[in-house]
């Protein structure tokens, strides 16, 4: 029957344009600007944007994403300048997919502002007191990773990512799975109590991967990071089904839809979405799916000290979070016995400089 | 000295001599923990002190006195409420008082069919909340779902779905905010869509009749169900046709501008409902609800797959965990969650984030009293996968409406041009008065109906 489709479709068009533009028109915290400025930092090498929304209530909330064009920008403010911050889930598909995680992230401390409640709040939590924390190894060499270890263990971690070094031939598998074993016993040596996770970088094949993973199952490392791209899901078995080493993907996928692949298949233990990507909302979207497979989530990024107060907050809302990465950013928080503290103050609960942000804008 | 004092003693010592674990400096620690079983032994010493054993941190809320909102929940109360003595829905309402004057949340737990059963269970959480900070919702809701070890089916599933509401609805009064902003919508500030349900239809003059009424209200959906109450697992011809026809009856009366969904009541299986559905397939019903018994994810998607008609379900499911399976085979179109079961506010919105994932739209069920509905309202509206919204109630109100209109002092869950207005005062938006619900005293659980195939065998329901 398309008479049907036919005659209703004018229709639909008109309900779909009416709840554009009837959406959200105004509210007690409509936003009146984003500003957006380009940082680097020097202490972790990260490249990131950081955002600046505000109300014409005159709250200000601060959020970070990956990269921005000016014409994003642009268009963001377009698409929401006017909206309440309030209806930050409905405002998400609006705005380019570049900004979308930061605003997200940006729009959540606005509601915590206004609500003089930290962000975890906002979202039923705190649902933890404390957040696990890890943190990367710097060198080369064992000796200079074992001489890190000895500095970041006594600022207070107890949970370590060992990076595995970029191979230099293709299934050199063996090899790896020496080397690996030797880097672990190195390193379990000078700490006899901390925890390491490897991270390969999606440098790996499949099969080194799980030659990888297979050697050092039994000295119980955390997981493996990214041990190869997530080209197809195939691939993935390969290491997932040869090894029972947790396994941990996602830092470049952006759409949900492969994490649920992932985790329909089995091939995941670990959650790892950038949370300037998916933004505190999306994080938390993932996590509800991911409980229902008892899989825990620890969000990643390249981002700064607002993004490490985001995943805190995401970690404090959702029951299924392991671990927080530090940026290692110039100020960001330290561990206390391999626990980051939970910020109290409403919103993000951090301080910003606006003196750091300036001469750096986005226009 | 009791077994009690002398613990808490202990601890205190313990407190005093940082460094000192009582009982790891006396004992040799555990090679396995032991199980608790024994009425006897679980209430003895035996076992080590850990986090995961501390017979002092009795509070799901006392590893966080550092993070305390300052509000406590105080007490607890359950009200049966039937609107007729012999209704199967009484209506379960939960009420949490907290230490702020004034701030209480209400919530609802109707379970048809099980009014008592549901009663006693949100009663068996009143010792577990009370002195908790009713702002952890989540924390509380996850303590309530994983220490019930058992995990939930309906029955403490709605439980907690009256526990959670009640708790959303304080945490927004105590944020000054109404919930569906803490969720980030709305995403139309109109309303919800929604979509009434109709009485028999016998005739031509009563479809036209149904159609004015829902142009003249501007309702754009209406649900109906089939000529006949009960379907065996291999129907006959008589019958199979029967509900076709009546089908296309009522597209054809209703006209091209209502869309039509159909309730299957799970009275069929896989093998006679995929003949009517894909036989209705011209018709291009908005969705078939419930086409077979909900237990059987595969058998569902079974029937999805035989047609391009829309296939929804899912008002019997408790959880997210209930939901995977459904969601990640995404055969079904729509799933139908009902808030007073599938966990409350928490449950719901988490089963629409994992729909979207597969492009599942939502279209939440509400069969039982008014606070479930207005609860799922902030809900919907913040769901980027909504497709419309069910209320059990029919184009003209009856005496259910006036009594909920009463309670409420508005119009709860009647649709505005076609829309279900948003609630917008903090919490879930109403004031409701313990002494409004007394003229509607619980009249005992009164059991769904029986249902028996021709020769006195049980048919679905």
């Amino acid at each position: 029957m398309p008479r049907v489709i036919a005659r209703r479709k004018p229709q639909l068009l008109a309900a779909r344009a009416a709840a554009g533009s009837e959406m959200v028109a105004a509210g007690p915290h409509s936003i009146s600007e984003v500003r957006a400025f380009q940082m680097g930092s020097p202490g972790s090498g990260n490249s990131y944007v950081v955002l600046q929304v505000r109300t014409q209530s005159g709250l200000v909330g601060y959020g970070e994403c990956n990269a921005l064009t000016p014409a994003e920008l642009k268009a963001a403010n377009q698409a929401i300048a006017g909206r309440a911050a309030t209806s930050y889930q409905a405002l998400d598909a609006l705005a380019p997919a570049a900004i979308r995680g930061g605003l997200n992230i940006a729009l959540l401390d606005i509601v915590g502002k206004a609500t003089r409640a930290p962000i975890y709040r906002v979202l039923g939590g705190p649902t933890r007191n404390k957040a696990r924390a890890i943190t990367r190894l710097n060198g080369a060499s064992d000796e200079e990773l074992q001489s890190d270890l000895q500095k970041q263990m006594a600022a207070g971690f107890r949970a370590f990512l060992i990076p595995i070094p970029a191979p230099t031939a293709r299934n050199e598998g063996s090899d790896f799975a020496h080397f690996a074993t030797a880097r672990m016993k190195a390193m379990q040596a000078a700490a006899s109590t901390a925890d390491f996770a490897f991270e390969a970088d999606e440098a790996l094949t499949p099969g080194d991967a799980a030659i990888l993973a297979a050697a050092v199952e039994t000295m119980h490392p955390l997981w493996f990071d990214e041990p190869c791209p997530v080209t197809n899901i195939e691939s993935i078995h390969k290491v997932a089904d040869e090894t029972v080493v947790p396994l941990a993907f996602g830092r470049t996928i952006s759409e949900a839809g492969t994490f649920q692949d992932l985790l329909r298949e089995g091939v995941i233990d670990l959650l790892r979405p950038d949370i300037l990507t998916h933004g505190i909302t999306g994080v938390r979207r993932l996590a509800a799916m991911a409980e229902t497979y008892y899989v825990d989530l620890a969000p990643w990024h390249r981002g700064g000290r607002i993004a490490d107060a985001a995943v805190l907050h995401a970690a404090a809302s959702m029951p299924n979070f392991f671990i927080a990465q530090s940026s290692n950013a110039p100020g960001a928080q330290m561990p206390r016995d391999g626990f980051f503290e939970l910020p109290k103050a409403p919103g993000l609960g951090i301080e910003v400089d606006e003196k750091s942000l300036e001469g750096n804008q986005i226009a | 000295m009791n077994r009690r004092k002398f613990l808490s003693q202990a601890a205190m010592v313990a407190a005093a001599t940082p460094a000192s674990n009582l009982f790891a400096a006396s004992r040799t620690p555990n090679l396995a923990d032991s199980c608790g079983c024994d009425p006897f032994l679980a209430q003895s010493n035996t076992r080590d002190r850990s986090y995961a054993y501390d017979p002092d941190k009795k509070l799901a809320s006392d590893a966080f006195r550092d993070f305390s909102s300052g509000i406590k929940i105080t007490n607890v109360k359950v009200f049966g409420v039937s609107l007729t003595p012999r209704s199967d829905r009484p209506y379960v309402f939960v009420k949490i008082e907290t230490n702020q004057p004034g701030l209480v949340g209400w919530g609802e737990a109707t379970l048809e069919g099980k009014a008592a059963s549901t009663m006693a269970c949100v009663q068996d959480f009143r010792d577990f909340l009370v002195g908790n900070d009713p702002m952890q919702v989540e924390h509380l809701w996850q303590s309530m779902y994983v220490h019930t070890f058992y995990r939930a089916g309906p029955l403490i599933g709605s439980a907690i779905s009256g526990i959670d509401q009640a708790l959303w609805d304080i945490r927004g009064k105590a944020l000054n905010v109404p919930v569906y902003q803490l969720l980030g919508g709305p995403y139309d500030q109109r309303g919800i869509r929604g979509y009434y349900h109709v009485q028999s239809i016998r005739t031509a003059e009563d479809l036209a009749h149904l159609r004015e009424g829902a142009l003249k209200e501007g309702v754009s959906c209406l649900k109906i169900g089939l000529p006949d109450h009960d379907y065996e697992w291999i129907e006959t011809n008589a019958k199979i046709d029967r509900a076709v026809k009546s089908m296309r009856r009522v597209r054809e009366g209703l006209g091209d501008s209502i869309d039509i969904a159909v309730d299957f009541h799970a009275k069929m299986s896989p093998a006679v409902a995929s003949i009517m559905i894909k036989e209705v397939e011209p018709l291009h019903l908005l969705f078939v609800e419930e086409p077979c018994p909900p237990e059987n994810p595969e058998a569902m998607a079974r029937i999805a797959r035989h047609s391009t008609t829309a296939i929804a379900t899912g008002e019997r499911l408790v959880a997210a965990y209930g939901c995977r399976r459904l969601i990640e085979m995404g055969a079904v179109d729509i799933l139908q969650t009902d808030i007073n079961h599938v966990g409350g506010i928490s449950a719901l919105w988490k089963v629409a984030a994992m729909a979207h994932f597969s492009n599942i739209s939502m279209a939440p069920h509400a069969c039982e009293g008014p606070i479930g509905g207005l609860s799922t309202l902030h809900v919907d509206s913040a769901m980027p996968n909504f497709l419309v919204q069910e209320i059990c109630s029919f184009v003209d109100a009856g005496e259910k409406e006036k009594i909920w209109a009463e309670w409420f002092g508005f119009p709860a869950m009647r649709m505005v041009d076609g829309r279900l207005p948003l609630p917008t005062k903090p919490g879930l938006g109403f004031e409701l008065s313990e002494s409004s619900l007394q003229k509607y005293p619980f009249g005992g659980t009164v059991p769904m109906e029986f249902v028996w195939h021709e020769d006195g065998s049980v048919a679905a329901l």
